[in-house]
């Protein structure tokens, strides 16, 4: 899929909470040696919400430091998108607070907001809207959050990766992006791979179904309608971000569809932060444009359980060397933790219920 | 005399895609490839946990239906592990009445989706009311056989590994086998445990899959020489040893004296390794070693696919997969194409002789087959 007017990201910015707990620690509340049970999953350790940090504050840093990139008055932006699976509120947008708390759509508040929801792929979801909007000309930038607080339940294999974090995107008219995003397209099915139902705390999963017919499907399906579409081939990509569940698939499924890990792990960042759902294949693309060099070309292919994927083909501009230094980097949020023990990661998850809560929810 | 006349199998997976019916059409309609169905009179399913697992019973009469040949007289067989045997049994013991009977085996496990309900399912061979109550599961089971093995003969838990070893070794080149990889001993030792000091590598994963064989009255290519049936106490804490596996001893004797062989004429042996220790006892009990010695025979390569008198060579339950219902007639159908010399990727060179053993629960029941070519 292709805009009438091109389109790009005109600012990028992320945030992960500070508080990280060890692969090796979950494993030993639940008695279990963490070597033999799951270090084949590549994920060493992951980020744990403050317990006063949910989606929306992480949406808000995050919008923030994209803010600052773009360079332009938050006034300006008329569409705020959130996609997340853990929004504060069940029924009440996320993104009302935070066009309020930004100041989107000026005095007057002009401006569209909604929360998006599709498990892991919320967040390239509502690119693709913003995508729409701008490039139809209805507004001339928009802003895109991907955020999670990811929930796993005790003792469950996603306690091992479900982590917090998020990532913005203002995008806007491709003369001022520091990417352009050239050409995308989207790919779903009614897959029950993985699934939250109403109430329920924790989400489901089916073992196995999870990788070959839910993730290897989806992604390696709308990779390769995008470049049969524009007509490129692994080798014309710099880079490749796929969404990241654990640290092992993305490089599986870029092994089949030919990208080599060279070109995977500069934005491979889940093995050193956890999972963070909406937040994942956004934060791998951030961890490149931290990075990359004008010209250089990024393929993005988001996952979300349902199921779908999404697939980006992005450029890099010369514009992103004058404000990459704007905001903080992936790497500076991944490099600043603190650990926690098994105990205060439940308090912080509010895995433990009081009788009364005293933490003043 | 019994003959096997066709066989089919399919590759033993996660058929995400593949109802239980799909499988049981694909396993039959190979099987049928050389044979018109309307000379097929009788159809007998093989199949463990339809109920539970995809909430299907009259199994039979449905797959019968989906073959077309729903007129024709279809039922289940079911003794877990061993309903592969017992169909055999039952399909032999009815040629007198029906001149062709095809024996269907199917089990679709990937219907279930949790953890906890796949581990109900296949613990639902032990006896509910006096072992399952108790929070005992079949793997549990297993690890306390394992204990005793151990105790008894003075054993480590790497000498289980050797087993499970050989049989992904032997798995790497068949086409319909679920793991077709092989492990280290590092890899056995550093696997986790199921229930201590049961490993993950002791243990088959659950699989979807099917296989079928057609049964002829009239002399055919492959010959079923001799079946033996032998049952033993279904709950294990009432059997006066843990480690009795007298029972398969006596199933063994009876087919091969029925089939008139002695066990120095055995090609191959395909036993029914629904864990290591099962194994060992299997292979002690048929008298392919001493007690307490299978696990130094196998590190010896004893039992390999070129050795003195291999065992599964397709790679067993561990390897090949463990689709347990069907699992008896995967076996039939694999000793069928090793006697005809179609075993690609694991054939016996000049196979013309074999057992295939076929355990329900630990071993309460076993039905064992003398196939000839």
């Amino acid at each position: 899929m292709r805009p009438d007017r091109q389109v790009g990201i005109v600012g990028w910015g992320v945030y992960v909470p500070m508080y990280r707990i060890r692969s090796e620690e979950l494993a030993r509340a639940w008695g279990r040696d963490w070597k033999r049970h799951a270090a084949g999953i590549m994920v060493e350790e992951k980020s744990v919400p403050g317990i006063d940090e949910d989606t929306f504050t992480i949406a808000y840093e995050a919008a923030s430091n994209a803010i600052r990139r773009a360079r332009i008055d938050p006034s300006k932006i008329n569409a705020v998108y959130v996609g997340t699976e853990s929004k504060p509120y069940a029924v009440k947008p996320t993104s009302t607070i935070l066009a309020e708390a930004l100041g989107i759509g000026g005095q007057k508040r002009a401006t569209t907001g909604a929360d998006f929801e599709f498990a892991c792929k919320a967040g390239t979801e509502a690119m693709q809207a913003v995508i729409g909007l701008v490039g139809s000309n209805m507004i001339d930038y928009g802003l895109v959050v991907g955020a999670d607080t990811a929930q796993g339940a005790p003792g469950d294999a996603l306690e091992y990766t479900a982590s917090s974090g998020g990532a913005a995107f203002v995008i806007g008219p491709a003369e001022e992006s520091v990417a352009i995003i050239k050409a995308s397209c989207s790919y779903v099915t009614d897959t029950p791979d993985f699934w939250r139902r109403q109430h329920e705390r924790y989400p489901a999963h089916t073992r196995a179904f999870t990788g070959e017919p839910a993730y290897f499907h989806h992604i390696i399906g709308a990779a390769r309608m995008l470049m049969e579409e524009i007509g490129t081939k692994p080798e014309d990509y710099d880079y490749a971000v796929f969404h990241q569940p654990n640290g092992k698939f993305p490089l599986r499924v870029g092994q089949r569809l030919g990208f080599p890990p060279e070109k995977i792990k500069p934005g491979l960042i889940t093995p050193y932060i956890g999972n963070t759902y909406s937040g994942s294949s956004l934060i791998g693309l951030s961890a490149i444009l931290d990075i990359a060099s004008p010209g250089q070309r990024i393929l993005v292919v988001s996952f979300g359980s349902g199921a779908g994927s999404d697939a980006f083909h992005i450029e890099v501009t010369d514009k992103v060397e004058e404000v990459r230094d704007l905001a903080p980097k992936v790497m500076d949020y991944v490099n600043r933790k603190k650990y926690v023990d098994y105990t205060i990661y439940a308090r912080n998850r509010r895995m433990i219920t009081l009788l009364k809560d005293f933490s003043g929810y | 005399m019994a003959s096997i006349i066709g066989a089919g199998l399919v590759k033993v997976s996660n058929h995400w895609n593949m109802s239980i019916e799909d499988l049981a059409y694909e396993a039959a309609e190979q099987a049928m490839k050389d044979i018109n169905s309307e000379r097929i009179d009788a159809i007998i399913v093989a199949n463990a946990f339809s109920g539970v697992a995809n909430g299907q019973e009259n199994l039979a009469a449905h797959i019968a239906s989906s073959l077309g040949m729903a007129r024709k007289p279809s039922f289940k067989v079911e003794l877990e592990g061993a309903s592969g045997g017992a169909a055999l049994l039952a399909a032999c013991s009815m040629l007198s009445r029906y001149e062709r009977i095809l024996i269907v085996g199917v089990e679709k496990l990937s219907d279930v989706t949790s953890l906890e309900d796949i581990t109900s399912v296949v613990s639902s061979s032990i006896n509910r009311e006096h072992e399952g109550i108790l929070g005992a599961t079949i793997y549990s089971h297993h690890a306390l056989m394992m204990r005793e093995y151990m105790r008894r003969y003075k054993l480590e838990e790497r000498d289980f590994g050797y087993f499970p070893i050989m049989m992904h070794e032997n798995a790497v080149n068949v086409p319909h086998a679920q793991l077709r990889f092989k492990v280290s001993m590092e890899d056995y030792i550093e696997s986790p445990y199921v229930s201590t000091p049961l490993k993950l590598m002791d243990v088959p994963s659950e699989a979807d899959g099917a296989a079928a064989i057609v049964i002829s009255r009239s002399d055919g290519p492959v010959k079923v020489s001799g079946i033996g049936f032998s049952g033993n106490e279904a709950v294990i804490t009432h059997r006066i040893d843990q480690l009795d596996m007298e029972n398969i001893t006596a199933a063994f004797s009876s087919a091969m004296r029925e089939a008139g062989i002695d066990i120095k004429d055995l090609d191959f042996v395909q036993i029914h390794d629904t864990s290591s220790v099962l194994a060992y006892l299997q292979i002690e009990s048929l008298g392919l070693s001493d007690k307490g010695k299978a696990p130094k025979d196998t590190e010896s390569g004893k039992f390999r696919r070129d050795g003195e008198i291999p065992i599964n060579p397709e790679g067993g339950m561990k390897a090949r997969g463990y689709p347990v219902g069907a699992s008896g007639v995967y076996q039939l159908a694999e000793s069928y194409m090793q006697l005809q010399g179609t075993a690609d990727g694991y054939q016996v060179q000049g196979a013309k002789n074999c057992a295939v053993v076929s355990l329900g629960g630990l071993a309460s029941s076993c039905v064992v087959a003398v196939l000839r070519r």
